[in-house]
């Protein structure tokens, strides 16, 4: 086991200038050696894929992998301040090195910016930049490699909003575009990109901006071009009180292995504490009920909006909760364990006020969001027509241009809560020939003259939820109600879906959890030949493979909502969680009900229920085959 | 009116418990601590107290070792309470009942207090010393098992109920004093979202606990075990009351063998 000041020194922080180039050069050959051991091709001849070997080219078009050092300041990141010392992460392609008490720069480190960690959501409600620079040239700062430099004058800690420096709006992936008046390295760029952090590290929705951030880079050849392994996801709470990171440090093995961490933040527990305990005391007692004569119970959902799990993606200053897209699908998660139906409806806001949190102008959002979240109201998503639904480019409402207004004339069907909705964001065509080209989404409250809903639907399951057709008749909406300009539906439409497939990937684990903890239980209590069923290996095999498949259900809607939460589209992988989570609960309600036998058939036992219930997440929110085709397309595009 | 109300974190009641390797406490590991029962009533007292009262602050204050003591004035500052102050003990260290009444006291002290709530005994161990040993103390009055606490500004009296099996007392006191709370008659609420993210970034004020308590406490069980498992209740099928009654009694006298 090492010495702090031993581990300190490999980690290289902090490292004393008689000691620097003898501790790059000893971490650069451990590395070296690591990589040329633990990299090994198909043909099993190991190479380094440091400096020699040729590159996997998707890999040399990224940018060469280097450690930085990074000083965050001193707030914001809990995990990393509780322990007050330096704290590593890797990106895909780069080792940060997060210290809350940095000397920077050191000697012989190269100083790029400065500027602030945002957190999930910027002023703007929408997911911030990883990292937003102050305004004006920070190049003054910058020097050649190895030149030393006096200490810039660095922010530390939380700044009163009004002094922070201005988050540029929109989510990192728009921070690409950047105005080019902004003269920053590429490799800069992408070290910013890599800086989104994961939502739990940072989970305060409020203030937005939290950390302040120094980006130094160690130009030392010999340690920069290592990349980290592919594949491998964060790395964060890696501390003293970590055990794995002694194994690391003194293992010679690179640091970012032993810092993936699958452990919730005391808040992200309290939050799932508090669905939990609603989730069980409120709705399960309710569910069975609520099934068999298809009741929507607004009671409950009024008592969710009470207690703040409604409008769980709408910032805090609109009247929401704010959550990142992961604390969502803990809350999710958690809720569809007693109810799927109730669930659906209960985050049916989410998906219907998202388009509005994407494309609505300041404007909108003060205007729509707050009287909306001030108090109990459902919303609707109004995308799916009786002509189709997974073929969103063919919608059919018509929305004619009267003068400046539009005059909104078509059917939606399957749609969420409709019967009790007050608001509607609407996709419509300005024109059919145009295709997704002319899809354009407008919000429309329920009260608008020409509105009509059909009958709540007679469903197979979700039967506390509630679904029927939305009739425009000659609806008037004025072009202030246009989400975005003409023509930019079906890519809202799309992006938001890129947001809500991945909760509905939570809201599936919960049902096959709750079919497995049903299905396990009943196995120990069930005599068949003079012993519990549990004790048949016939069971035990379907229990294992249950096991199996929702502990990788929930996983890969962890790995989802993560993705998307650090800035990123997270299309391939939401739509893995999505597809791969509905197909494990209906296959996973089906084993329990085999399980259960001849009672697993009978309304009065659970698991039927969860079966139904499990069927339409499958279906819904992109039907599981859209699903595919967009898995295989994000697959291919990586070998194209 | 400057309420303290003063919680203990308890094992969550949902955990399965193990005694220790050396068999004279719980076995902590795994074991989720939860501000509940009769803290939580006193709690929700409190806040039923402040919102009757304008003007009035309630402090939750604990004593314990981390995290599970930070984590119970998170729950209570996401109820509602205004500030937190924490005794702090070092990791592992969970006070015995003197130690902690010792502990809060200082605590206590330093905090405008008209009025000073406790459960009426913890949820874990159930000691119920630490509020007439807080008392104690502070030289305040002590009340315990009491329900329906209300304030009367205009008289400056607290007035409030003692239930015990044969008599309801109806009591008017005089603040400060201690007050320690039955359990769960109030129907304590749950937390918001929105309070609980902004219980965590609230400050806790820390308090050292000096001297530090004796390791093993002034008083220590010598031994700890859970209870046998439960063996499983035997189900009587029946068609007619009758023939449950001939059953039940059959089984009585010849499996129970409670009755000759």
């Amino acid at each position: 086991m090492l010495s702090d000041e031993e581990r300190r020194r490999d980690g290289g922080i902090d490292v004393d200038d008689g000691e620097r180039g003898a501790g790059l050069e000893h971490r650069a050959q451990r590395r070296l050696a690591a990589a040329a051991t633990a990299v090994t091709d198909g043909r099993g001849n190991a190479h380094d894929r440091g400096r020699n070997e040729p590159r996997d080219h998707r890999r040399e078009s990224a940018f060469p992998s280097r450690e930085y050092q990074v000083d965050l300041g001193m707030v914001g990141l809990e995990s990393v301040n509780r322990r007050q010392e330096p704290v590593k992460a890797r990106h895909s392609d780069v080792v940060l090195t997060y210290d809350p008490n940095p000397e920077f720069p050191q000697n012989g480190t190269r100083f790029l910016g400065e500027g602030h960690v945002a957190g999930p959501r910027g002023d703007d409600g929408r997911h911030a930049p990883a990292i937003a620079w102050p305004e004006g040239p920070r190049e003054s700062h910058g020097t050649t490699p190895g030149e030393e430099l006096e200490r810039p004058p660095v922010a530390r800690g939380r700044q009163p909003r009004a002094e922070r420096p201005k988050l540029c709006g929109g989510r990192a992936r728009d921070e690409r575009t950047r105005s080019p008046g902004r003269e920053r390295s590429e490799n800069l760029e992408q070290v910013v990109d890599a800086l989104a952090f994961p939502k739990d590290d940072l989970g305060n929705p409020d203030p937005p901006g939290a950390v302040a951030v120094q980006l130094c880079e160690v130009p030392d050849a010999k340690c920069s071009m290592i990349p980290a392994p592919a594949g491998l996801g964060p790395l964060r709470h890696h501390g003293k009180d970590d055990p794995s990171a002694d194994i690391a440090d003194s293992g010679g093995s690179p640091v970012s292995f032993s810092m993936v961490d699958f452990s919730l933040t005391p808040e992200q527990e309290s939050l799932r504490d508090l669905a939990r305990k609603f989730a069980r005391t409120e709705m399960a007692p309710h569910a069975a009920e609520c099934d068999r004569v298809s009741r929507f119970p607004e009671e409950i959902y009024r008592k969710a909006y009470e207690l703040g799990l409604m409008n769980l993606n709408v910032p805090a200053e609109y009247g929401g909760s704010g959550l990142g897209l992961f604390e969502q699908c803990l809350i999710v998660e958690e809720l569809a364990y007693a109810c799927g139906g109730m669930t659906t409806s209960t985050i049916a806001n989410c998906l219907a006020l998202e388009p509005i949190l994407l494309d609505g102008t300041p404007e909108q959002k003060e205007r729509f969001l707050k009287p909306f979240c001030a108090e109990y109201h459902l919303a609707s998503f109004a995308l799916t027509e009786p002509s189709g639904g997974s073929d969103a480019g063919t919608v059919r409402t018509l929305a004619k241009r009267d003068g400046d207004d539009y005059i909104l004339t078509g059917d939606k069907c399957f749609i969420s809560n409709a019967p009790n909705a007050s608001l509607y964001t609407v996709f419509a065509t300005v024109d059919p020939k145009l295709r997704h080209k002319g899809v354009t989404a407008f919000v429309v409250p329920r009260s608008a003259e020409g509105v009509s809903v059909g009958r709540d639907e007679e469903k197979m399951g979700h039967r506390a939820s509630s679904t029927s057709t939305v009739r425009f008749d000659g609806v008037r909406v004025p072009p202030a109600d246009r989400l975005g300009p003409e023509g930019n539906g079906f890519s809202l439409a799309m992006r938001t879906l890129d947001q809500t497939r991945t909760p509905i990937g939570a809201l599936a684990t919960g049902i096959a959890q709750a079919a497995l903890d049903h299905a396990a239980s009943y196995s120990l209590k069930r005599e068949t030949f003079g012993k519990p069923i549990a004790e048949h290996q016939a069971i035990q095999i379907k229990l294992a493979d249950m096991v199996q498949a929702v502990h990788a259900s929930r996983l890969l809607t962890w790995r989802a909502a993560w993705t998307i939460d650090r800035g990123q589209m997270g299309t391939l992988e939401s739509s893995i969680a999505k597809c791969y989570a509905s197909d494990t609960a209906f296959a996973v309600a089906d084993q329990a009900i085999q399980i259960f036998g001849g009672y697993g058939y009978m309304r009065e036992y659970p698991v039927e229920k969860l079966l139904r219930d499990a069927k339409l997440t499958q279906i819904y929110e992109g039907a599981n085959e859209i699903q595919r085709i967009v898995i295989a397309r994000e697959l291919l595009r990586g070998y194209a | 009116m400057e309420i303290v109300v003063c919680v203990k974190p308890v094992p969550d009641p949902e955990t399965k418990l193990r005694s220790s390797p050396d068999g004279t406490t719980l076995d902590i590991e795994a074991v989720k601590f939860v501000l509940t029962g009769y803290d939580e009533s006193a709690v929700e007292q409190a806040l039923l107290l402040k919102e009757a009262t304008p003007g009035s602050k309630v402090h939750v204050v604990s004593a314990g070792p981390p995290p599970r003591t930070e984590e119970v004035l998170r729950a209570s500052l996401a109820l509602g309470c205004d500030t937190a102050t924490w005794v702090e003990m070092p990791p592992g260290v969970a006070p015995d009942p003197i130690g902690a009444a010792r502990a809060l006291a200082k605590a206590v002290s330093a905090l405008p207090h008209d009025l000073v709530l406790c459960g009426k005994q913890a949820g874990d161990d159930e000691a119920g010393v630490v509020a007439a040993a807080l008392a104690e103390i502070l030289g305040l009055p002590d009340y315990s098992a009491v329900i329906d606490l209300r304030w009367d500004a205009a008289a400056a009296r607290l007035r409030f109920q003692r239930s015990t099996e044969t008599v309801t007392e109806t009591w008017e006191v005089p603040v400060p004093c201690v007050v320690a709370l039955q359990q769960a008659w109030n129907d304590p609420r749950t937390a918001k979202l929105p309070a609980i993210l902004k219980s965590r970034k609230q400050p806790i004020t820390k308090v050292a606990s000096e001297p530090a308590p004796p390791a093993a406490g002034l008083s220590r069980p010598a031994k700890f075990e859970l209870p046998p498992p439960r063996t499983g209740a035997k189900l009587i099928e029946f068609k007619t009351p009758e023939e449950a009654a001939q059953k039940l009694v059959k089984a009585l006298k010849e499996e129970a063998k409670v009755l000759p």
